[in-house]
């Protein structure tokens, strides 16, 4: 059930740690990085984990209640479900606002450039 | 009604709640009959707080959580005073009042002790204090565990905090980063007190965070589902659920620090291989969270006030729980932005830049929550002296709030970052995201454990002294750092733009310091601990201000709201007579029920231990090993550490109470008096504790695949360093699920209960040590002698392979890697060593059997960290080549 409230944030922090691991080590690596510090392979892995995984929580949000009814089973019913629905639902899209956010700095920022 | 003979205790109130709610039984209490003559007494009896010096020894929440709170204000204000003595040298230029290493050690112990000795543990000792009262508990779970963190906190705050009478105080900055903090530069033991002694603080903290995620989600009243807790519960449990992830960080970073300054391994030298960064990745990882887990109570206590002093429940109560989970979760997401000026790819420092705009926006669902609970109430908000501190709050942390936003855009950090514009904006956010609320708190639960009131006058002058003080103090300061004055420095050039704003500062210090003497005098005239305030001075909707007595409430209700004193107007009445659950003591000792995490549904009667001495003198031990190997007293150290093991295995023998069989709680809900598996509320502690282990393993695995990114050239892969052959780790591996096969096997074949030995059936003769358990006491032994065979193995595989831990950092982290299995590891052959004893002395049997399942868990845990690290410190060096 705490799994369930919690989804938009885990999935949140799941791609933020992908997404800053990636980066950080195949810039560390020099993994197809060009004198201006630009680096498609970088950028590309980058956006596919923001891709992917603010595709999964979209869905998640849409599918709330199906989700629910797996990680809990049929213990969960009544006004705990909607309370249970409602803050999954409202936490997921502010998560997904932040992978948004995060996601943006791919389309500004070139790859491994440290920009001083 | 279904038949009571056909369901489970949960099964009968759920089916009783599905009645109420369809209308076909009406809502009562669950007994109707007045209790017996003598109940009452007996119950005060049991719960009575020990007299005179004995004390000590309590650990009722409201002594302790009292306790706490006094001491956390005691370091509020000594830290408060090194501040007016920084803000004096500091009012005019080319000052000389302090000298230059003296005013290191101020600014480093100011900040310390207000981040570690203050703020946290005030939140924490709220918890103690208001989270039972909150959820009409007895007590928290594990009563002697967070008395012995509050012991282990005093002893260790006060010797650490003493440190700067004497020059031995640290001098690297609240924060300690090498390469300043290693050897070469801080000669002597003033980091040494930072490290041991605060990482010893934080253990303490982690105690008391393992039973407020247990209490919070096992001892609510029934009925009491998670969409009616209380919001401070919400956030007491999330800042809990905080400290497991956040604390082990900084718990590691102190560990390497240490081990570089006594033993020379080269974590954070970079000639060898290591990076002063990996200092401020895990520093700040834990930093970060570490004021949301300071800031995230404070606002709870407020979202409990302001629904209070507008007479309206809470608005956006759905909302704030969002905020308070998002919260706590993207404060994990930010620690770079302490950062931003080390050099990091701009593409790295954008994703924390995102992450910190984006944590502001739970921020301000909050805020416009209370807004709009204030706003919304039929009559204006009365202004009390609670009221005047929430509305400070306001004032205050939306500002913070604001420069965050600020500081959070990479470009101008870069400008700003070590500025005292910097310094304007932490305490902006955390005196108006936790202090303000904190006084607020003091006058409007005061009664809640003083016979007396505070006073409203002096209240009143202690808020409007201590609000104008601190925004003349502090709000300078953004334009002295705008004006490029630096942080931690002791003097400087007079100038005419900076000495006016220091000047102005030092004054708006002193004035807010006025306001905290008239609060403390107003302590002094008013504030007496007992019994015997008024029940429900501000007519508050929620339990804490339900009648009660040394012993809690009289009965524990049955809850259909989350305002249940303004939505069951008799409850108060029905409590008091004991209509409601658990109105006695049915086993003779201190009880509270246990519910189920979601929807609260009676499920067992905990049996809790009462004062002790072992708690006490474990904490004082603890607490002389730590401090006594700062100044490398080692022999007396490592003799107080066995002290205190000494001490916590007494203290543990004396817990697991038998089982008394089931018991009537009222109206006829019988509930067992034991419960096993993941039922249990140790079960859910020892997994809490699997975390904060898991936590502390996944730090040191970052660390070392961190280093591997920043100095692959130390690395097996470019030295000529052979990686050991397969066979040693793959041996250990083996005798890792012997062991756990081992100690599997144990929990199938436990005997069943029966009389203990040493007793005869009759009471007679001791009798022999029963050769019926020998096979699962040797499996115990044997499983212990494997795990620390394993963990020996590897060691011993790494030395002969002539594996240096001082010459490289590859090599300090893969030792570092064996050390952590081996601190698991001890712990965990104690555990079973402890269970055979039980075993052997008929403590422990197939039903008795809560002593094994612990053991058998932390066994598992233990297990699976030293083969993941076998795997890292083998695999990966194999895998890269």
């Amino acid at each position: 059930m705490l799994v369930f409230l919690a989804l938009g944030p885990v999935t949140w922090a799941l791609h933020l740690t992908l997404l800053y691991a990636s980066q950080s080590t195949m810039c560390a690596l020099g993994v197809g990085v060009a004198p201006d510090g630009s680096s498609g392979v970088v950028t590309g892995v980058a956006a596919a984990i923001v891709v992917v995984t603010a595709g999964l929580l979209a869905v998640a949000i849409i599918k709330a209640r199906s989700v629910l009814g797996r990680l809990a089973g049929g213990s969960v019913s009544g006004d705990y479900a909607e309370f249970a629905v409602g803050v999954m639902r409202v936490l997921s899209a502010l998560s997904l606002v932040a992978m948004l956010y995060t996601g943006m700095a791919l389309a500004v920022l070139r790859g491994c450039a440290t920009g001083r | 009604m279904t038949p009571k003979h056909d369901m489970t205790p949960a099964e009968e109130f759920a089916n009783r709640d599905r009645e109420r709610a369809l209308g076909t039984v009406p809502v009562t209490v669950p007994t109707t009959t007045p209790r017996p003559a003598g109940e009452e007494e007996e119950l005060k009896r049991i719960w009575a707080t020990p007299r005179g010096f004995r004390i000590v020894t309590a650990v009722n929440n409201t002594v302790i959580g009292t306790l706490y709170t006094g001491v956390a204000f005691l370091f509020f204000v000594l830290a408060g005073i090194l501040a007016l003595v920084m803000r004096t040298q500091l009012a005019v230029g080319d000052s000389a009042i302090v000298s230059q290493d003296l005013y290191s050690q101020l600014f480093t112990v100011h900040g310390t002790t207000m981040m570690f000795l203050f703020a946290v543990p005030a939140v924490e000792a709220l918890g103690v204090m208001l989270l039972p009262q909150m959820l009409a508990a007895r007590d928290l779970p594990f009563p002697r565990l967070s008395a012995f963190a509050v012991w282990a906190y005093i002893i260790g705050g006060l010797v650490f905090f003493s440190t700067v009478f004497y020059g031995m105080a640290p001098k690297g900055g609240w924060f300690m980063y090498p390469p300043l903090t290693l050897t070469a530069y801080s000669p002597g033991p003033n980091a040494d007190f930072w490290l041991l002694g605060i990482g010893f603080i934080e253990i303490s903290a982690i105690a008391g965070a393992i039973e407020i995620i247990v209490g919070v989600l096992r001892t609510r009243p029934p009925g009491m589902s998670l969409d009616k807790m209380p919001i401070f519960a919400w956030a007491m449990l999330i800042f809990a659920l905080m400290i497991v992830f956040a604390f082990p960080a900084v718990i590691l970073a102190t560990m390497l620090l240490e081990i570089e300054r006594a033993f020379g391994w080269p974590f954070f030298t970079a000639a060898l291989g290591g990076d002063a960064l990996l200092w401020q990745h895990l520093f700040w990882f834990f930093g970060h969270p570490e004021v949301y887990i300071i800031f995230l109570p404070a606002a709870g206590l407020v979202s409990m006030m302001i629904p209070t002093l507008a007479q309206k429940p809470l608005v956006g109560y759905r909302l704030i729980v969002v905020a308070l989970i998002a919260t706590g979760f993207f404060s994990f997401g930010l620690w770079v932005h302490h950062m931003f000026s080390t050099g990091i790819p701009s593409l790295s420092l954008a994703f924390f830049s995102a992450a910190s705009m984006a944590v502001s926006i739970p921020s301000g669902i909050q805020t416009f929550a209370w807004i709009a609970t204030m706003a919304s109430s039929a009559k204006r908000i009365k202004i009390t002296v609670p009221s005047l501190f929430i509305l400070g709050t306001l004032f205050i942390f939306v500002i913070g709030g604001i420069t965050g936003v600020m500081v959070a855009v990479v470009p101008f950090d870069f400008q700003a970052h070590d500025s005292y514009f910097i310094v304007a904006h932490l305490h902006y956010v955390l005196a108006g995201g936790m202090v303000f609320p904190l006084f607020a708190t003091f006058y409007y639960w005061a009664p809640l454990v003083s016979r007396t009131h505070l006073s409203e006058r002096l209240g009143r002058w202690a808020f409007w002294l201590m609000f104008i003080g601190f925004n003349v103090a502090f709000f300078p300061m953004h334009l002295t750092g705008l004006l490029g004055m630096p942080r931690r420095v002791w003097t400087y050039e007079s100038l005419p733009a900076w000495d006016m704003l220091n000047s102005t500062s030092t004054v708006g210090a002193y004035v807010m310091a006025l306001g905290v003497l008239m609060f403390i005098i107003d302590l002094v005239r008013n504030f007496r601990f007992g019994q015997g305030g008024p029940d429900n001075p501000w007519n508050a909707g929620t339990l804490e201000f339900l009648p009660n007595d040394v012993y809690s409430t009289r009965s524990i209700p049955h809850i259909t709201s989350r305002d249940p004193l303004w939505e069951q107007p008799n409850l108060a009445q029905e409590v008091r007579d004991g209509l409601h659950y658990l109105p006695n003591a049915p086993t003779g000792g201190r009880e509270t029920i246990v519910t189920s995490a979601i929807d609260a549904r009676p499920q067992y009667v905990i049996q809790m231990p009462g004062p002790s001495w072992t708690h006490v003198a474990a904490a004082a031990f603890m607490a002389a090993c730590f401090l006594l190997l700062t100044i490398k007293a080692v022999a007396i150290a490592l003799t107080c550490g066995v002290l205190s093991v000494a001490c916590i295995l007494v203290w543990t023998w004396q817990l697991d109470p038998p089982d008394q069989g089931a018991v009537d709680v009222g109206g006829g809900l019988m509930l067992p008096t034991y419960m096993t598996g993941s039922r249990s509320h140790n079960w859910w502690a020892m997994v809490v504790l699997m975390l904060v282990a898991a936590s502390l393993f996944v730090s040191w695995a970052f660390s070392y695949l961190y280093l591997w990114t920043v100095s692959p050239d130390v690395w097996p892969e470019a030295t000529a360093f052979v990686v050991p052959a397969l066979t040693s780790p793959m041996l250990s591996a083996v005798m890792l699920a012997v062991g756990a096969a081992a100690v599997w096997w144990v929990g199938r074949t436990l005997p069943a209960g029966g009389a203990e030995p040493g007793r005869g059936a009759d009471g007679g003769g001791p009798r022999p040590f029963p050769r019926t358990v020998m096979p699962q006491f040797a499996a115990l032994l044997g499983g212990g002698a494997l795990l620390g065979g394993a963990v020996t193995l590897e060691i011993m595989t790494q030395v002969r392979a002539g594996l240096d831990p001082a010459a490289s950092s590859y090599g300090a982290m893969v030792y570092m890697g064996a050390i952590l299995g081996a601190q698991t590891a001890a712990a965990t052959v104690m555990m079973c060593l402890f269970a055979a004893a039980r075993l052997a002395t008929g403590k422990l049997h197939a039903r008795r059997r809560v002593t094994y399942e612990n053991a058998a868990l932390f066994y598992y845990y233990t297990a699976a960290q030293v083969a993941a690290g076998l795997l890292l410190v083998h695999g990966f060096p194999r895998l890269v080549q």
